[in-house]
């Protein structure tokens, strides 16, 4: 569905994208994941046909998105980092200037009525969009995107500025757009990717480092089997402990906590009965275990992984 | 290019500008009125297109700082260029809205030869005229300032920018008054929109000031064109 050989983009020196390729299969979700200025804008951006690359070439369902513009922006709905809302338009006339623009097929009423159930801004058709809230500034964006009923979605960091709550609300949208749209997102958080898309290509500086299924991107991490372990004692006491476990690799102290308790990012050898080992080790000697949960990698740990395993 | 049509033109008036416009349009095109009423010559029927140019000149730039230079602030250029649309019909539908916004105020001096109507007959072709002419005038320069627009971010940039060539077409035309040199005379007119208009306020269709309107119109939609594909690569 989308086809990206060899993208390269430059700004005068700066080289944001650097021989980027990947192709996105019908009915996949794919995230972009990435630090700021990791070049995810930029790919998107050209992938929509904003911007031209350096070199390289983008194709939508068989249609070059610059030799062939018209037939493959047909096929995008595109939400830019920031929505691109006009402020002194009502939902419902920006909707509506959206689906000339697009020159959109569908019955217009039935499928206006579709996208604003779908995105939940039913409610505030009528309002000025200058008077909405960021969420649902972010709808309409959305919603925008959603006219035409295009095949591919590009949604660049669709969650940014929105509370935790609406955070959920989002992802559910996408899921649900997910089951019959070709979608990319954009995010610079890792478990948010992780709990909408299918598969994630992760960019720095411009550079493609992974392209993994989103388990798998874990798992070649968790290799480690990394857990924190937080316990009510001295650290002579836990360090012992620790040493006594075989299942143990190696440990080290991250935090001690005013209430007496110790936490230690402990490094296992194997996973299986290594937990179970640890806890009776510790209730024989009675060091109770306040705390015992999997390491999670933020995304900085991923990129050291990611980039070291590069070199 | 029609949907970028509607939306710029009700945007006019969804803000004070195009009632802005309008007002300072019609306040300034009836005081020429009045002072050609009282001369009490409908010959001098033209004098209201014409006085009036300085004045336009300086008031476009209100109708086109925000042609780009909005989209551009409120990113909202993304949605325009990446949808299925060719760069040139939505170049050309702001410019149309632009134009039609004075257009409506040109036409609206119609009234003022009905007035006339009921003391002398005025000569429909010269009023016709003066309408078609005004009309080009205001084009040519809506576009140059449909490009400058296109080039900054900020209206106020923008204004100020188109503002100030404005001033220099206005200052342009002192300088015949003040000068015996021929060369520099006829450079000058040459170059003038005011002094291209002079035909129309004459009474005469000239086709060399319907070619000069026309190409710089074409020219400066043209040159905003470039740039928003310019832009893409730079």
């Amino acid at each position: 569905m989308i086809s990206v050989k060899n993208l390269t983009k430059k700004y005068g020196n700066i080289t944001a994208l650097d021989n980027v390729s990947f192709s996105v299969e019908k009915g996949e979700v794919v995230g972009f994941l990435g630090p700021n200025g990791a070049g995810k804008s930029t790919a998107m951006n050209i992938i929509t046909g904003y911007l031209s690359s350096t070199s390289g070439n983008v194709k939508i369902d068989g249609f070059d998105i610059l030799e062939e513009p018209t037939d493959a922006k047909k096929r995008i709905g595109y939400l830019p980092e920031v929505p691109p809302l006009y402020p002194d338009m009502t939902v419902d006339e920006y909707l509506d200037f959206i689906y000339e623009l697009k020159a959109a097929k569908q019955k217009k009423k039935a499928h206006f009525n579709e996208i604003c159930e779908l995105t939940k801004i039913t409610a505030v058709r009528g309002r000025l969009i200058k008077n909405l809230s960021k969420g649902y500034r972010q709808r309409v964006g959305i919603a925008q995107a959603l006219v035409g009923n295009p095949p591919v979605l590009i949604l660049d960091e669709p969650t940014v500025g929105l509370d935790p709550k609406q955070i959920i609300e989002m992802r559910t949208l996408i899921k649900k757009l997910g089951e019959n749209h070709t979608v990319i997102l954009s995010s610079h958080i890792l478990s948010e990717v992780q709990a909408v898309c299918g598969r994630i290509i992760v960019l720095n500086n411009g550079r493609l480092v992974a392209d993994n299924k989103a388990q798998e991107l874990g798992q070649s991490l968790n290799g480690g089997n990394s857990i924190v372990l937080r316990a009510l004692g001295d650290d002579k006491r836990i360090q012992a402990l620790l040493n006594s476990v075989k299942s143990v690799k190696h440990f080290s102290k991250s935090e001690s906590f005013s209430d007496g308790a110790q936490e230690y990012l402990v490094n296992l050898s194997s996973s299986e009965n290594a937990r179970e080992e640890i806890f009776f080790a510790f209730a024989s000697k009675k060091v109770p275990i306040i705390e015992m949960k999997t390491a999670e990698y933020s995304l900085e740990d991923i990129f050291m992984s990611l980039v070291n395993k590069d070199k | 290019m029609k949907a970028v049509y509607k939306r710029e033109l009700s945007a006019y008036f969804r803000s004070p500008t195009g009632y802005v416009f309008c007002a300072i349009y019609l306040f300034f095109s009836a005081m020429y009125f009045n002072s050609v009423l009282s001369t009490g010559q409908s010959s001098e029927f033209p004098q209201i297109y014409y006085g009036m140019l300085s004045f336009i000149l300086l008031m476009l730039p209100l109708l086109t700082m925000r042609l780009f230079s909005e989209e551009r602030k409120y990113k909202t250029d993304q949605v325009l260029l990446t949808s299925p649309i060719n760069i040139t019909p939505l170049v050309l539908g702001k410019f149309l809205s632009a134009l039609t916004v004075y257009f409506g105020c040109t036409v609206f001096t119609l009234i003022y030869a009905v007035v006339f109507c009921f003391f002398v007959s005025p000569s429909w072709p010269l009023v016709i005229g003066n309408i078609f002419g005004a009309t080009l005038f205001g084009a040519a320069f809506i576009a140059v300032g449909m490009f400058i627009s296109s080039t900054t971010e900020s209206q106020f940039v923008a204004a100020m920018g188109s503002f100030s060539i404005a001033t220099i077409f206005v200052i342009l035309d002192v300088i015949p008054l003040r000068t015996d040199n021929e060369i520099v005379i006829k450079l000058v007119n040459y170059i003038s929109f005011v002094g291209r208009y002079t035909p129309f306020k004459n009474g005469i269709l000239d086709i060399s000031s319907i070619v000069f309107f026309l190409s710089i119109t074409a020219a400066f939609i043209f040159l905003t064109v470039r740039v928003l594909e310019k832009r893409r690569w730079s």
